[in-house]
């Protein structure tokens, strides 16, 4: 008895060390194919028609019981020959078709680590564990396994215990700023808000149209029309937006709920969301640079979010590579300041000034123009369609006549300036504000640009590119040629020296 | 200090350009012959005048560019000034460049159609109609500086 109790426990410590290594059983179903419940509804179909006779059943859909049982058995063999190893300075991973592909990754080499839940992967407990190191040939994530909480936080503390041993600075969002700030600056809202004005406008315009044609034309028939309504339509599309909104604004808020941010040796542990927690882990010595973000409202009342580039960080669906949430400009940049001390902003050593504003709003007023114009055209062609085209006219010239707004803003205040090893690039690109905090070394070329009218008013485009996994280019336009390239030679980055002819 | 050698685009280039765009224009002739049976005579109209619109910017563009773009390589930096319309100083420190790829087509040593592409993190410069002679030059330079950040470092990158 004794010596099959013992036998019996070796058998338990082997399944579970087996089971540990292995990823959570939730991913058998994962591995199946996407559009196998279509399959299954109609074996349930069939088994419910048949009243629950079962012989019968798997007398006639025997061949689709055995496509469904070498499905799960690819996917049950997929799962066992998919594992992982942890060692003490690296993972080992065995994935991709019955486990052939082996990837190894040093801890030291890891730029970013991320722990992903959706709400159901949260009720399972399970974690998807995204691993990515700064290899720029590899644009996809370098490993990607889905685990249990308890063993995806193992490897989370094994590779972070280095940072652990000294947290110098923890920063906290507030949550009601967050709230707050949230609900009068996110763009998602400003959108739903212009969406459902289009939605409102629509279904007005039809509405009256609808009843005009039908008081001249078919009188008689009203009764019968009137009950078919076109409005309707506008309006649930109206509500079915406004829910989408809703509840895209409310899963991000949540996702983002609760940020700390943890400054440790050498990696920075950002923990956020509301019940499912994610947790992510940034080595700063791979991070690129840091951006503070503003639209134009967030900039007039001094609000700001703080973004980082790092490998892996941010890219996935849904997810934002914010480190600091949207807070007020003054707690960004000192809180940025403790958080990551060797990013420092600079200040601006060439700026734009009131005499650019031509250059900057010229494009976008042109492009508001032409909207404009074309439904003067169009009313004169159509007069008995003028309130449709007013209202696309005016809903089409809207966003241009706005981004010439932020364009003015931006005329007065696209600047940058390097100090030491430290380069700080004040920009807009399109409807955003940008504030980028980088150093020299991330940078991996500078292109000046003049096109004939620039040449003329001694003005260029300067563009910084930086090192990244995709191409991100910063324009700095509009800033003066001459001063320009000075300040370019006077930091290393001579753009028309001489040169021995060679050709 | 470290010698910057110019080198420009291989005027060569122009010539052959010209070759082919004549041989196009040609092939645009006899097709638009064989289809002016069957299509709309004002339809041809204007896809001929689109044609020679294309064909005329595109025969003076070609020659201000190649007179206008040339690169100044060293072990330190990669200068280039392209450009017709818009022109463009750039600056490629080769301390960021990865990796050197050098583009020679067919009969490049008559014609001059070779390219050599700088492959940095995050941005990509594109070094265009060299003779065989230069792009060899610029790409055992390149080269040879990445060569000698990798020995220097390590094995490491610079901000490491």
């Amino acid at each position: 008895m004794a010596v099959n109790g013992a036998s019996a426990r070796v058998l338990r410590s082997r399944a579970k060390e087996f089971l540990s290594f292995r990823q959570h059983p939730i991913k058998i179903i994962k591995y199946t194919t996407r559009y196998l419940w279509l399959l299954l509804l109609s074996l349930a179909k069939y088994l419910i028609a048949s009243h629950f006779d079962i012989k019968g059943w798997i007398e006639a859909n025997w061949f689709d019981l055995v496509i469904l049982s070498a499905i799960f058995g690819f996917a049950f063999i997929r799962w066992i020959t998919v594992y992982f190893e942890l060692g003490s300075d690296r993972i080992i991973t065995h994935t991709g078709f019955l486990g052939m592909t082996r990837t190894v990754v040093f801890f030291e080499e890891i730029a970013s680590v991320s722990l992903c839940q959706g709400p159901v992967s949260f009720m399972l407990r399970n974690c998807t564990v995204y691993i990515d190191t700064d290899a720029k040939c590899v644009q996809s994530t370098d490993i990607r396994i889905d685990l249990t909480k308890s063993k995806a936080m193992e490897i989370y503390h094994t590779i972070s215990c280095k940072s652990k041993t000294r947290t110098a600075y923890v920063y906290k969002a507030n949550k009601k700023q967050l709230l707050i700030f949230s609900l009068l600056f996110s763009s998602a809202v400003s959108g739903a808000i212009v969406l459902l004005t289009i939605l409102y406008q629509a279904y007005r315009i039809t509405d009256d149209e609808f009843n005009k044609r039908l008081i001249d034309t078919v009188n008689d028939q009203m009764h019968i029309i009137e009950g078919s309504g076109i409005w309707m339509y506008f309006l649930a599309a109206g509500l079915a937006i406004a829910l989408i909104f809703v509840a895209s604004f409310v899963s991000n808020l949540l996702r983002h709920w609760d940020l700390t941010c943890k400054r440790g040796e050498d990696f920075l542990r950002v923990r956020s969301g509301k019940g499912a927690r994610r947790h992510h882990l940034l080595r700063r010595k791979y991070m690129n640079y840091l951006d503070f973000t503003q639209s134009f409202f967030m900039r007039m009342f001094n609000i700001c979010s703080v973004e980082v580039s790092c490998t892996g960080y941010g890219k996935r669906r849904k997810e934002i590579s914010a480190i600091i949430p949207i807070t007020t400009s003054k707690d960004a940049v000192m809180s940025a300041r403790m958080l990551v001390p060797e990013y420092t902003l600079c200040r601006p050593q060439i700026k734009t000034s009131r005499a650019c504003i031509p250059g900057f709003i010229i494009l976008p007023v042109l492009s508001a123009l032409v909207p404009i114009a074309a439904g003067i055209v169009m009313q004169r062609f159509f007069p008995w369609r003028r309130t449709q085209i007013i209202f696309i006219e005016i809903m089409t010239a809207l966003p241009l006549i706005w981004l010439t707004i932020v364009k003015v803003e931006a005329a007065v205040s696209t600047s940058f300036g390097f100090s030491g090893n430290s380069v700080t690039l004040s920009y807009c690109r399109w409807y955003t504000f940008h504030r980028i905090a980088l150093k020299k070394e991330r940078i991996t070329k500078i292109a000046v640009r003049q096109n004939p009218f620039a040449r003329l008013f001694g003005t260029c485009t300067v563009i910084f590119y930086t090192t990244g996994e995709k191409t991100r280019r910063h324009l700095v336009g509009g800033v003066n040629y001459k001063r320009t390239m000075k300040l370019l030679k006077d930091n290393g980055y001579d753009l028309i020296g001489k040169a021995k002819d060679n050709t | 200090m470290t010698e910057v050698k110019r080198y420009r685009a291989c005027k060569r280039t122009v010539f052959w350009f010209f070759v082919v765009a004549f041989g196009l224009e040609a092939g645009f002739k006899y097709a638009l012959h064989a289809i002016s049976g069957f299509v709309a005579q004002n339809v041809l109209i204007i896809i001929d005048m689109a044609w020679a619109a294309i064909m005329m910017t595109a025969v003076t563009v070609f020659p201000i560019y190649i007179l206008v773009a040339r690169y100044d390589v060293s072990t330190t930096k990669v200068r280039l000034r392209k450009g017709f319309f818009i022109i463009s100083d750039q600056f490629v420190p080769t301390s960021s460049v990865m990796s050197v790829t050098t583009v020679m087509t067919p009969l490049s040593f008559i014609t001059g159609f070779n390219f050599v592409v700088l492959n940095s993190a995050g941005a990509k410069s594109i070094l265009p109609f060299v003779t065989r002679r230069q792009a060899r030059e610029i790409s055992d330079t390149v080269s040879k500086a990445i060569k000698q950040r990798l020995d220097n470092s390590g094995g490491k990158r610079l901000w490491q």
